[in-house]
């Protein structure tokens, strides 16, 4: 059941009030009548107080005192909008179309029929019924859309923690991937490894073979996921290689062709390839523009470098790989490295020059420490090229040193 | 107390041991730092507020009337040397912890490793009760390109390493979208490639190959030592390196 619409009428001719709050009465209608425009003033304040509401204020223009334009000013100066509906006379004419652009509800000209008067309230009124229903919807739709935003964030918020939990799962896979267990294998090897992002491409592997093991130290060039997934496929390959005993140069040749067919986004690769013969007392290296393996010879402790001439990986499709033998004796000790150690590089703070460590950097670490046992040895190495860029190495850096065990006959 | 000796190429600060005239620092060396050119600022302050603080709080022990020294000096292009000296019996300076902690939460006894982080070398005197640290004001490396003779002429204006990367190979797609086929690189003002760098290089000669087969690649001013660096990596026949 409805309630009862609200009317409050503001008229100063004591008849014309009468009769008109008579009339809306009848129509079922309640009605609170004022005076004049300051007695209707304080009333609707009161009313507006009490949080009694008003439906519809019906207000003749031309009063004493307060006139109704007035009155509606002073309304909405206060933020009280009613709609309204004006009484209007002769001469009212421009007062009226003010009204009308200040966007007041109806007016009506006197004299007129009851059943006028009755009709153009219930306009007002329905009038003032669709605008309030056209706002709720359009707070419905904003709430609508917030929803939707809210779900649009919280899909993303989602999406995301998915996908650091992959790359959560990648950085683990990828840490896993560069341990090597050093005393397992049939040489003792040390290394140390910090990848420069949490994700890199330099990486470690070794296979014991039957006549000792092959070491593969490789260098994807990149930070990102797409390093550490070819770091990944390199690795797999080696360990395939490693079932099919292939030397250096024919697992070069062959990964070199693999990553220029395989490979969607083309990848910068370095690598060396160092395989130790334990019966024939022999190393064999092959490598793919790598910094070449130093090798500190048991009774000369003076680094010597070991080049062998080949391509960088993944690039060339006629790319050669040499392949180099040479001698070894228990007590020789062989190190690998990626370039982000023979890069280190540290700013002369009054020259601002830039000074690599380079390949003769590491050499003199090599000779100063030569006399400690290994581990030791690659552990004061390790901390010196820390020490040297000054703690801010600038790529993945990775250091491997081995032994000649002595063998048993 | 706080006094300001203005020379050309230095400003120097004295300033009793108090929190609050730190910020006065900051603000006058900012204002210093503007006749340079200077306007990104944020490491500069960071490690200039560091070393006040230690020097007021574990120098000076927070004691008003002991002096901190504050030197600021331009050594050239947009090189610095900050040296703050206070009045206390020295600090250990041997066993300093300079690598950042893994966790960011435990960033508090890591000064020196956020001062570390942002200058290019920390000098302590004997006694430990001066410091010195060089800072400098890297500049982006941007490459200039022109075009001459329908040659793409690609100049950068700095070192090819780290960030410099990214940005190198996205000014070559787009050159490479744009359908020119002969390119010279002009390395005057490049010292060090890395390998990053090196890759976008290689990868962008097989791309470019890969189009057009008569695209031409030149490098022109390179140093010895990048030239070496070409050869080792064969890249020498990809591009053909003028002398």
């Amino acid at each position: 059941m409805e309630d009862k619409k609200h009317i409050f009428l503001v008229e100063d001719e004591l008849h014309l009030r009468q009769t008109l709050i008579l009339i809306l009465r009848n129509a079922g209608y309640r009605v609170t009548s004022a005076e004049d425009g300051s007695e209707a003033w304080s009333q609707l304040l009161n009313l507006k107080e009490k949080s009694e509401k008003v439906d519809l204020l019906v207000t003749d223009i031309q009063m004493p005192g307060l006139s109704g334009i007035e009155l509606i000013d002073e309304l909405e100066k206060m933020n009280f909008t009613l709609p309204s509906l004006v009484i209007t006379g002769y001469g009212d004419k421009e007062t009226v179309i003010e009204l009308m652009r200040r966007g007041c509800s109806e007016y009506i000209d006197k004299p007129f029929e009851p059943s006028e008067f009755l009709k153009r309230v219930k306009i007002a009124l329905e009038k003032e019924e669709q605008k309030r229903a056209e706002s709720e919807k359009q707070v419905i739709r904003a709430e609508e859309e917030k929803s939707e935003i809210n779900r649009k964030v919280e899909t993303y918020r989602q999406h995301f923690e998915r996908l650091r939990e992959q790359v959560d799962l990648a950085v683990g896979a990828y840490q896993d991937l560069v341990k090597i267990n050093e005393d397992s294998y049939n040489v003792p090897v040390t290394y140390r490894f910090k990848p420069f992002a949490e994700l890199g491409g330099d990486f470690v592997d070794i296979r014991d073979t039957e006549i000792g093991c092959d070491i593969l130290v490789a260098d994807v060039a990149g930070h990102d996921m797409g390093a550490s997934y070819h770091a990944v496929l390199i690795k797999a390959l080696f360990n395939e290689n490693g079932r099919l005993s292939d030397n250096g140069q024919s697992f070069f040749e062959f990964l070199n062709k693999h990553l220029i067919e395989h490979g969607k986004h083309k990848r910068v690769v370095t690598a060396v390839f160092l395989r130790i013969n334990l019966k024939k007392m022999e190393g064999e290296i092959s490598a793919a523009a790598h910094p070449p393996l130093i090798w500190l010879k048991t009774d000369l402790p003076v680094p010597e470098r070991l080049y062998t001439k080949g391509s960088v990986l993944g690039i060339f499709e006629d790319a050669e790989y040499e392949r180099r033998i040479f001698p070894i004796k228990p007590g020789d000790r062989l190190f690998l490295c990626t370039d982000g150690i023979t890069n280190a590089c540290r700013v002369d703070g009054p020259t601002g020059d830039k000074i690599k460590l380079s390949g003769n950097g590491l050499e003199n670490l090599i000779k100063k420490y030569h006399q400690l046992p290994l581990k030791e040895m690659i552990e004061h190495i390790w901390q010196d090229v820390f020490d040297f860029c000054r703690q801010k190495p600038q790529d993945d850096m990775l250091l491997l040193g081995i032994e000649i065990p002595e063998v048993e006959k | 107390m706080f006094k300001i000796d203005k020379d050309p190429g230095s400003v120097t600060f004295k300033l009793s041991s108090e929190m609050s005239l730190v910020d006065s620092v900051i603000r006058e060396s900012q204002v210093y730092l503007k006749h340079y050119d200077i306007s990104e600022f944020s490491n500069f302050k960071l490690v200039l507020r560091e070393l006040l603080n230690n020097a007021i709080e574990h120098g000076n022990f927070n004691i008003r009337e002991k002096i901190v020294k504050c030197k600021i000096e331009h050594i050239g292009n947009k090189r610095f040397k900050i040296t703050v000296e206070d009045e206390g019996e020295g600090f250990k300076y041997d066993n300093l912890i300079m690598t950042l902690p893994e966790d960011p939460r435990q960033i508090r006894n890591r000064g020196f490793a956020l001062i570390n982080a942002f200058t290019d070398q920390i000098e302590f005197n004997k006694k430990g009760n001066c410091v010195t640290v060089y800072i400098s004001f890297l500049e982006e490396t941007t490459f200039y390109i022109v075009k001459e003779d329908g040659w793409q002429i690609i100049q950068p204006s700095g070192d090819l390493t780290a960030t410099a990367a990214e940005n190198f190979r996205l000014h070559l797609i787009q050159l490479l979208d744009k359908g020119h086929i002969q390119y010279r690189f002009n390395f005057k003002y490049v010292e060090d490639i890395d390998s990053v760098s090196l890759s976008v290089m290689i990868i962008f000669a097989k791309n470019l190959l890969k189009r057009d087969s008569k695209g031409k690649l030149e490098v022109i001013n390179m140093s010895k030592d990048l030239r070496n660096l070409f050869r080792m990596t064969r890249i020498d026949e990809l591009y053909r390196i003028i002398k």
